[in-house]
């Protein structure tokens, strides 16, 4: 029997400090005067920061406290943002708690989901994280659109969710068929001949893609972008996919292809994976191309970063002997991908309206002239997205090209190459707004002294994981 | 090596963008007086350094080996000197220098922000051709290209909305396929990393097959001709020069577009010579098209600087045939010529910019008779004519000669094709000579023609390093032919053509 005492906290230490700290700060959130939320803000980022102390500190899983982390810094940014969107939102500090509490609670989910070996467990914890977000998405209540992406998120997440419970019931029936528990994780290579449990394992992926944004469920992606309030389409954009990509490539790296009757079936599954690939980088790269909202693009830039991760998964699956590199580049490819989302999330923010739904690239005119080192900050990051050296971007895309070569996917490889010339476009079409001068009206774009300062930081981070890349690299 | 060659080495390359980092860092404290100062100082420095650390690499005669590295400064990345790198980084820091003294007689918009720029953009040109590491060199050609793109959409003319974006994604494209390649060699060798050293290394205990050497060598190819606007990838190139600020021009046309030759002459040819040996003959007919197709196009041409522009476009396909000849005498002619029409080009870009704001006139057809009011421009504009045409004491003259020589033994039809491009560039330079300078001045220009004023000082010191340049390198060629021999003649893949 186990106990409160010999359960194994250290297992669920990331969670287990985000769940408690943003409970005592929903509570005195609630039960404190109005003088006293700074001090409650305060107590939720400390909870934040405890959970990365922690991961730091005992880190014995190194894959689980590195995607940790991530979605902890996610959550960091994201309630980073949230102060200056309940400000022109000209609400209290209560409703900005209440938020923060929300975005831990859902971080908590995600990194318990991409933390488990055991399908219900994931399920359970990717529907607390996924309720957390469809409130995120609605948290303007005052806004129409904000209440649409919430509803549209609702409707798409419930669906998704369907999806994968319905294939984790195939994988349970086929698991007491075959005697085996198909609840764990590891035990699916046994099922790769089963009928069910294939079906089941389908099911399961497609609910993911719905989570990623891949093709064919994306469709969703640019209106809840553009519809939800800034700080949680950032935490869509970025955490989320973190989460279900990293989920994706936990189930994949249990996949044993090894007996030579399953040879086939790997075939089929890296086929479909990479044409799926394929298809998302050319939809989203497509898609960005005539977008001229900026949340809408970012959207589209997403999804076709969600086609270059699943060539990675592809490839892996391909060539399981690249394996002890895969975690490595998985982990920087996200941490490249949330550095230079997040800069522009923040940069969409500083707009004088709240919500950012009617936002262009030319409401960025002018910003060269007006905030030079901001706009240079922005610069390095879009740079990053479409994987010009010497950024991190670039990095993880060569990461991505060099195991897609050696897994002999030369076509996707092909296919990522186009998609990366194609979204230079969009790119670089908002690097083009920012150097051009503002025509009549003025510029609007004020970054607040914060988000200068996290601009510029996220911007070096960029350029210096970079630079740590080439001296291991070049110690090698 | 000894240490002061590590010195100016690393100085050359790294000057640059230490003194962006300062203009950077001093932004609120400076103005744009001070910052044109700091950069004037920066190319100075750069210029020096670069030759010394050429001249360094030169005394070393018969000793040289193939790369001569430099001692590693703290964790940038490693540099050295080849027969090639070295005429090269030569080029990139005269060109850097006279692109920033003309860049001083101009008012500038935003003064700080174009000259951090330009820093960065000449830092990038001298370690693309100094780093000892393929992916290095690689990302150093971004460092330059990224900011060519800014410097067009704020500083550019009329046409740089679309003129910036088609050079980014055409020269994006060049750029990761032979990314591609790279990978591919990397990848199908076994190399330990993407050191240039390594790669040879691995290449010799591992050669890479026919069949992939075909393959690789295409991406390698059409990459880098992409960059170097190889025929029919150029369209971005007139466009560009064209539309982009004079002094970013300059480096763009002048060396950046060389990086894509630079690459093939010392790491694709040599890695894949079987691969070379398969695409020689359609390379050639490719740069036949650069050399005959454009030198049609350049003589259609009224506007002054797309002309000169074409002109580059066509020039390129001169070198692309040498290479294509693989022997020692073509790729040395090659390399002689990417450094004469870097300067070459870039002196002309600079002259045609300075006509074109003398006169507010594109249009060749409507200038005239400028010879009696700016003699001093004239003359440079002759003397920069004369070089592009390949007149000897130039050296474009020695590559030109040494390509065609070469060009007979690999195919005498092409060398006659080829040697065309001559009679092109005396027709549509001479001519622009004729009708900007000479005659009577025509229609709106005659009113206003007592207006317009010769060369300025600044103007006068940045063409007069330009032609000293040419001139020196035409009058003592073995200054580059004698490093190119040593490791040309060290790659089996030269030895093979006559």
């Amino acid at each position: 029997m186990e106990t409160l005492y010999s359960f194994d906290w250290a297992s669920v230490k990331m969670e287990a400090a985000l769940v408690i700290f943003a409970v005592l700060a929903l509570l005195s959130a609630v039960a404190l005067p109005r003088r006293f939320q700074t001090s409650v803000s305060a107590l939720a980022f400390v909870g934040m920061y405890l959970a990365l102390i922690l991961a730091c500190v005992f880190a014995d899983r190194l894959m689980y406290c590195a995607y940790g982390c991530l979605i902890v810094i996610c959550a960091l940014l994201t309630s980073q943002m949230s102060f200056s969107f309940f400000d022109k939102l000209g609400r209290s500090g209560q409703s900005r708690n209440e938020y923060i509490a929300v975005v831990m609670m859902s971080a908590a989910g995600l990194i318990l989901f991409g933390n488990t070996d055991n399908m219900m467990v994931a399920f359970v914890a990717l529907e607390c994280a996924t309720i957390c977000l469809y409130i995120m998405a609605a948290f303007s209540k005052d806004c129409a659109s904000s209440l649409e992406a919430g509803v549209k998120y609702l409707i798409v997440g419930g669906f998704s969710g369907a999806l994968m419970l319905m294939g984790i019931a195939f994988m349970y029936g086929a698991g007491r068929i075959e005697g085996v528990d198909f609840m764990y994780m590891g035990n699916f290579s046994a099922g790769l001949l089963n009928g069910f449990f294939k079906t089941g394992l389908v099911l399961v992926f497609a609910g993911v893609f719905f989570k990623i944004a891949a093709f064919p469920f994306q469709f969703w992606a640019p209106d809840v972008y553009q519809g939800a309030p800034t700080p949680s389409s950032a935490f869509f954009a970025v955490a989320s996919k973190i989460a279900g990509v990293v989920f994706l490539a936990k189930i994949c790296a249990y996949l044993n292809f090894n007996s030579a009757d399953l040879l086939s079936v790997k075939e089929d599954v890296v086929l479909t994976l990479s044409v799926i690939a394929g298809a998302t980088i050319i939809v989203g790269n497509l898609g960005g191309i005539t977008q001229m909202r900026t949340k809408r693009l970012l959207a589209f830039s997403g999804i076709s970063n969600a086609g270059y991760l699943l060539v990675l998964i592809a490839a892996l699956l391909a060539e399981p002997s690249s394996a002890y590199a895969f975690n490595t580049v998985l982990i920087f490819y996200l941490g490249a991908y949330m550095m230079a989302n997040y800069a522009l999330f923040i940069a969409v923010g500083q707009f004088p309206e709240a919500n950012q739904t009617a936002q262009t690239l030319s409401d960025y005119r002018g910003s060269f002239k007006k905030h030079p080192v901001v706009s240079l900050a922005l610069s390095v990051n879009l740079a990053s997205l479409a994987g010009i050296p010497p950024t991190s971007g670039f990095f993880a895309k060569l990461m991505v090209l060099v195991l897609a070569w050696y897994a002999q996917l030369y076509w996707l490889l092909g296919i990522m190459v186009a998609g990366s010339v194609v979204s230079i476009y969009y790119y670089f079409s908002w690097i083009r707004s920012m150097a051009e001068p503002e025509d009549k009206t003025p510029c609007q774009f004020a970054p607040t002294a914060a988000a200068k300062q996290t601009i510029v930081l996220l911007a070096i981070c960029v350029l210096a994981i970079s630079a740590a890349v080439l001296v291991f690299a070049g110690a090698q | 090596m000894d240490t002061s060659f590590d010195i100016t080495l690393n100085t050359a390359v790294y000057a640059p963008f230490a003194f962006a980092i300062i203009i950077a860092v001093l932004w609120k404290a400076i103005g744009s007086k001070t910052a044109a100062a700091i950069a004037a100082l920066s190319s100075g420095v750069s210029f020096v350094s670069a030759l010394a650390a050429c001249w360094g690499f030169y005394k070393l005669g018969s000793n040289m080996a193939m790369f001569a590295p430099a001692e590693q400064l703290y964790m940038l990345p490693q540099l050295c000197l080849s027969g090639v790198s070295a005429p090269m980084l030569f080029l990139a820091a005269t060109v850097s220098l006279a692109a920033t003294i003309y860049s001083l007689s101009l008012d500038i918009k935003n003064a700080k922000l174009y000259f951090v720029l330009l820093l960065v953009m000449q830092g990038g040109l001298c370690g693309a051709f100094t780093s000892a590491n393929v992916l290095w060199m690689y990302m150093f050609h971004e460092f330059a290209l990224v900011p060519t793109f800014i410097a067009m959409v704020i500083w550019g003319s009329a046409g740089k909305r679309m003129a910036a974006m088609q050079m980014a994604i055409y020269l994006t494209l060049g750029a990761l396929v032979s990314l591609v390649g790279i990978i591919a060699v990397y990848a199908v060798t076994g190399a330990a990393g993407f050191n240039m050293e390594a790669i040879s290394a691995a290449v010799v205990s591992k050669p890479v097959s026919q069949y992939w050497q075909y393959y690789i060598f295409a991406m390698l190819m059409f990459g880098l001709g992409t960059l170097v606007s190889l025929f029919p990838f150029y369209t971005w190139a007139p466009r560009t020069y064209a539309c982009a600020p004079t002094a970013f021009a300059m480096l763009h046309a002048g060396v950046l577009k060389k990086f894509g030759l630079f690459m093939l002459i010392q790491f694709a040819i040599p890695v894949l010579p079987l691969g070379c040996a398969d695409w020689s003959h359609t390379m050639a007919v490719l740069a036949l098209f650069n050399v005959i197709y454009i030198g049609f196009v350049t003589m259609a041409q009224r506007d002054v600087k797309l002309m000169v522009s074409y002109s580059s476009v066509g020039h390129m396909g001169m070198c692309f045939l040498g290479l294509a000849t693989m022997s020692v005498l073509g790729v040395g002619g090659a390399i002689i010529m990417m450094f004469g029409h870097g300067l070459s080009v870039a002196l002309m870009l600079m002259l045609s910019n300075i006509v074109v704001n003398r006169t507010n006139q594109w249009d060749m057809m409507k200038m005239g008779g400028l010879y009696k009011r700016t003699p001093v421009l004239a003359g440079f504009f002759i003397a920069g004519t004369m070089a592009t045409v390949g007149l000897p004491m130039f050296a474009n003259f020695w590559g030109e000669l040494a390509i065609l020589t070469s060009l007979w033994s690999f195919s005498p039809a092409i060398c006659a094709l080829g040697a065309t491009g001559l009679i092109f560039s005396a027709v549509y330079g001479l001519r622009a000579v004729a009708r900007i300078f000479m005659g009577v001045p025509s229609g709106e220009l005659s009113k206003n023609i007592s207006s317009i004023a010769d060369i300025s000082g600044a103007e006068r010191v940045a063409a007069s390093v330009l032609v000293a340049v040419l001139i020196l390198a035409g009058t003592c060629p073995g200054l580059i032919t004698k490093p190119a021999d040593v490791l040309l003649k060290s790659f089996p893949a030269y030895n093979q053509g006559k």
